[in-house]
């Protein structure tokens, strides 16, 4: 019968500062895409980012045969009379 | 018969608008006819107009809402036979004053703007919203580009271009130049219909058009409703056409028109890339024919740039102020309530403090850090500033306390990782207050590459982040909406869509509506390299390891975790350990089925070091027309020489990486390593994804593609049980 070992998730993201073999807690050198919060309850145990989706389902940046960025937002209010 | 007692009593007020009539009788008569009205001559006449019928029992309903502060008039008579009629007085009551209608909390609306392949877009008032292009308006989006809010219109900064976009007045044009206009916040009004506006803004150069917020009537385009106030000369002017704010208005960005005839308000800068607010002053820098400079407006007037002037609220400029100009190229600016005004430049950092036109001083808050490029800033909720400097990222504390360094101890590369260049890149730092974490984002304007880091406020690290080029990141505003679900964190992507990071999302979305179109997010975190042979001379053995993944049991009040990936790598050393598992030549993998505690994986791991590797399942899809038919999903199995390996959902046939062939081929088979004679396989050069031929006895083309379908997870804990294995030679 073993010991056992906890591998807990990274919450202090990603480190590279240290020896390999003295790793930080809670640390990790290789990591992507994960948060520390997971999307499914926004617990503090580790998980997939959020996807991407689109905010409006107009296409701005639409361009025949090319697509060019979003550069700038802002927003504005306007007084109701 | 006598008729008295009659409630509402006589002469009542404050009667509530759903009273019922009732009166007493001294005897029973037979029936009652009720006259009730708000003409007291018609009621006491018992005009038909009033007689509302006849009812047996003593009261009368009126069945209607009464007009609230109206006076009421009413007559019963009795009817009983053989006795004859008997009339009562004619009595009266008032109703109750309308009550004052609850205040209206909301009056306002809120819109986002944005601007690509030089456009302008706003939100139309659809529900959801949308974003429409507001036609006319020819910016330049090849350039560096701000916008920003003031006094309800969109002020753009686009180098050369500077625009106003206007949501809120009337522009009235004008059948003939004036000589002289109305000056700014005065009234004018038109005859006749005697609509009135305060003027807003009248354009140098430009006395045929005047824009103003109407605060009464409506203007009109007849040639007698001649407009006349303040210094308006002559006063035969008309509008020859009127637009409302219903489509907003567009113009440069320019100075007041004179009225005195002298030069009133100054002159525009040339160029500006970077505009905001501060203290009711519209500001602009980022002028590349003067890059140390910047501009602020007249408190609470953009249109004057007269700067110098004796008072304290006037436009002010570096040069013309005690303040004097930044000490280095201008490459961002940072407004913070009325207390300060930070100028970043490539190498420093410079706060304005105090307003410049009343005395104050403008000050190198820290030598040697600045800010690499206009967006490469932002603010938490707690008033905490971040900057991205060439040597990494800086939090400034409140109150500018304090510079604290955030990467150098934990990824001391952060900024030669990002291969930081601002000349090439779209570099920008996003507060997300929901999230509690700043997305950093580095995108390659040519390519739209991009590298990322999500650093969360809470455990302050920081996590890299890839994204599809479609998604990645060019500029960000947060959407501090009235309806919640529309309260977020906005990005504009690099293919001219407008995006958000929703937790909904298992995939990356980067199509656009005329093709619709996802790809799976590839997640992963490395679990160690933990120490599990007691020291550098002892091995360990990991006998058995056991994920949990979240959402308990299948179903539940707890959302489930979909599967997660695992692989297993061992090593003498911990840098061994991290490079196998850069290689992904795991000892051993698969995936565990989520959600909640798997069946513990009784596989053996032997080293002085360990780590496991956790994330998205990575899945394949295999169609065509095959026999055998090898068709089906094929899931993340571990590691086969050197490369990962994948095996088919009933473990009948793999995707494996063949090493012993010239050249090497990626094979579908029944078995890792199992291929020539007699059997049926397919292959191909790599990459694995794409069509493989078939070979021994196997017919049709396989096609090997990613899924489309996305996955998320979450994690408990990952526990191994791990034991001494003897002295390591």
């Amino acid at each position: 019968m073993g010991r056992p070992l906890i591998l807990q998730y990274p919450m202090m993201g990603k480190n590279v500062n240290f020896a390999a073999t003295t790793q930080p807690a809670f640390t990790s050198p290789r990591m992507n895409n994960v948060r520390p919060r997971d999307v499914l309850e926004y617990r503090a145990r580790g998980g997939q980012r959020p996807g991407w989706a689109k905010a409006y389902n107009q296409h701005m940046g639409y361009v025949e045969g090319a697509n060019v960025p979003v550069c700038a937002i802002c927003q504005v209010t306007i007084v109701e009379l | 018969m006598a008729l008295s007692t009659p409630s509402p009593a006589h002469e009542a007020t404050d009667i509530a608008n759903n009273t019922t009539l009732s009166w007493a009788d001294s005897v029973a008569s037979d029936y009652y006819k009720v006259f009730f009205g708000t003409n007291s001559a018609e009621v006491t006449a018992k005009s038909v107009n009033v007689y509302r019928g006849n009812v047996t029992p003593k009261a009368y309903d009126p069945r209607l809402d009464l007009t609230y502060g109206a006076k009421y008039y009413w007559l019963i008579t009795a009817v009983k036979a053989g006795s004859g009629d008997v009339d009562s007085d004619v009595w009266e009551f008032t109703i109750v004053e309308e009550a004052p209608a609850l205040p209206d909390a909301k009056k306002y609306k809120k819109k986002i703007c944005s601007a690509a392949n030089n456009k302008f877009f706003y939100d139309n008032d659809d529900s959801p919203p949308k974003q429409v292009e507001l036609s006319g308006l020819t910016l330049d989006t090849s350039k560096a580009i701000t916008m920003f809010e003031l006094d309800q219109k969109v002020y753009i900064a686009n180098d050369d271009i500077l625009k106003v976009v206007d949501f809120v007045n009337t522009k009235l044009t004008l059948n003939d130049e004036m000589t002289v206009p109305p000056r700014r916040g005065q009234a004018i009004t038109q005859a006749n219909s005697g609509a009135t506006m305060i003027v807003d803004y009248v354009a140098k150069g430009a006395l045929t058009v005047i824009y103003g917020r109407t605060t009464s009537g409506t203007f009109t385009t007849n040639e007698a409703d001649t407009l006349s106030g303040d210094t308006m000369s002559p006063t035969t002017r008309w509008s020859a056409a009127v637009a409302l704010p219903t489509t907003p208005h567009h113009y440069t960005w320019g100075v007041y028109a004179d009225v005195t005839g002298e030069d009133e308000f100054g002159a525009m800068p040339p160029r500006a890339t970077i505009g905001d607010r501060w203290r009711g002053r519209a500001c602009l820098t980022g002028n590349s024919i003067d890059p140390h400079q910047w501009y602020l407006s007249r408190q609470m007037n953009p249109y004057d740039m007269m700067y110098g002037e004796d008072d304290e609220q006037a436009a002010v400029a570096g040069t013309d102020a005690k303040a004097g100009k930044v000490g280095d190229i201008v490459t961002a600016s940072i407004p913070y309530s009325d207390d300060y005004k930070l100028y970043g430049s490539i190498g420093d950092l410079w706060v304005l403090r105090g307003d410049p036109a009343a005395g104050g001083n403008l000050d190198c808050l820290i030598e040697g850090i600045g800010i690499i490029s206009q967006s490469a800033w932002c603010w938490d909720d707690a008033g905490n500033l971040y900057i991205l400097d060439l040597k990494g990222m800086y939090k400034i504390t409140r109150g500018l306390a304090a510079i604290e360094p955030m990467t150098s101890d934990k990824i001391p590369n952060f900024t030669k990782d990002l291969a930081l260049n601002p000349e090439t890149q779209r570099i920008v730092l996003s507060f997300d207050p929901a999230k509690q974490g700043i997305v950093i984002s580095v995108t390659t304007i040519e390519t739209g590459a991009n590298v990322n880091y999500f650093y969360d406020l809470q455990s302050e690290g920081f996590s890299p982040e890839t994204y599809p080029v479609q998604d990645a990141v060019i500029c960000s505003h947060y959407y501090d909406a009235d309806d919640p679900e529309q309260r977020r964190l906005l990005f504009g992507s690099y293919d001219g869509h407008m995006r958000i990071l929703d937790p909904a999302s298992k995939n990356d979305d980067t199509g656009s509506m005329a093709s619709p179109a996802t790809e799976v997010i590839d997640s992963y975190v490395l679990l160690g390299p933990v120490m599990i042979g007691g020291n550098h001379n002892w091995m360990g053995r990991m006998n058995s390891l056991t994920v949990v993944t979240a959402g308990g049991k299948a179903g539940g009040t707890i959302p489930d975790s979909d599967d997660i990936a695992y692989a297993v790598y061992v090593g003498d050393d911990a840098e061994t350990v991290i490079e196998k598992a850069d290689a992904d030549t795991s000892i051993f993998g698969g995936v565990i089925p989520a959600p909640g505690r798997a069946r513990r994986i009784r596989r053996k791991a032997r080293g002085v070091f360990m780590a496991v590797r956790v994330g998205s399942v990575a899945t394949y899809v295999v169609t065509g027309t095959l026999n055998p038919d090898a068709t089906g999903n094929y899931l993340y199995a571990g590691t086969y020489n050197g490369k990962p390996y994948y095996r088919r959902e009933d473990g009948a046939y793999f995707i494996w990486w063949c090493s012993s062939t010239s050249p090497d081929y990626w094979i579908i088979s029944t078995a890792a390593g199992v291929i020539g004679g007699p059997i049926a396989y397919w292959y191909r050069e790599s990459p694995e994804i794409g069509n493989y031929a078939a070979a021994g006895t196997a017919t049709g083309t396989a096609t090997v593609a990613a899924p489309t379908e996305g996955k998320t997870w979450g994690m408990e804990r990952v526990l191994a049980e791990i034991e001494p294995a003897g002295r390591k030679k």
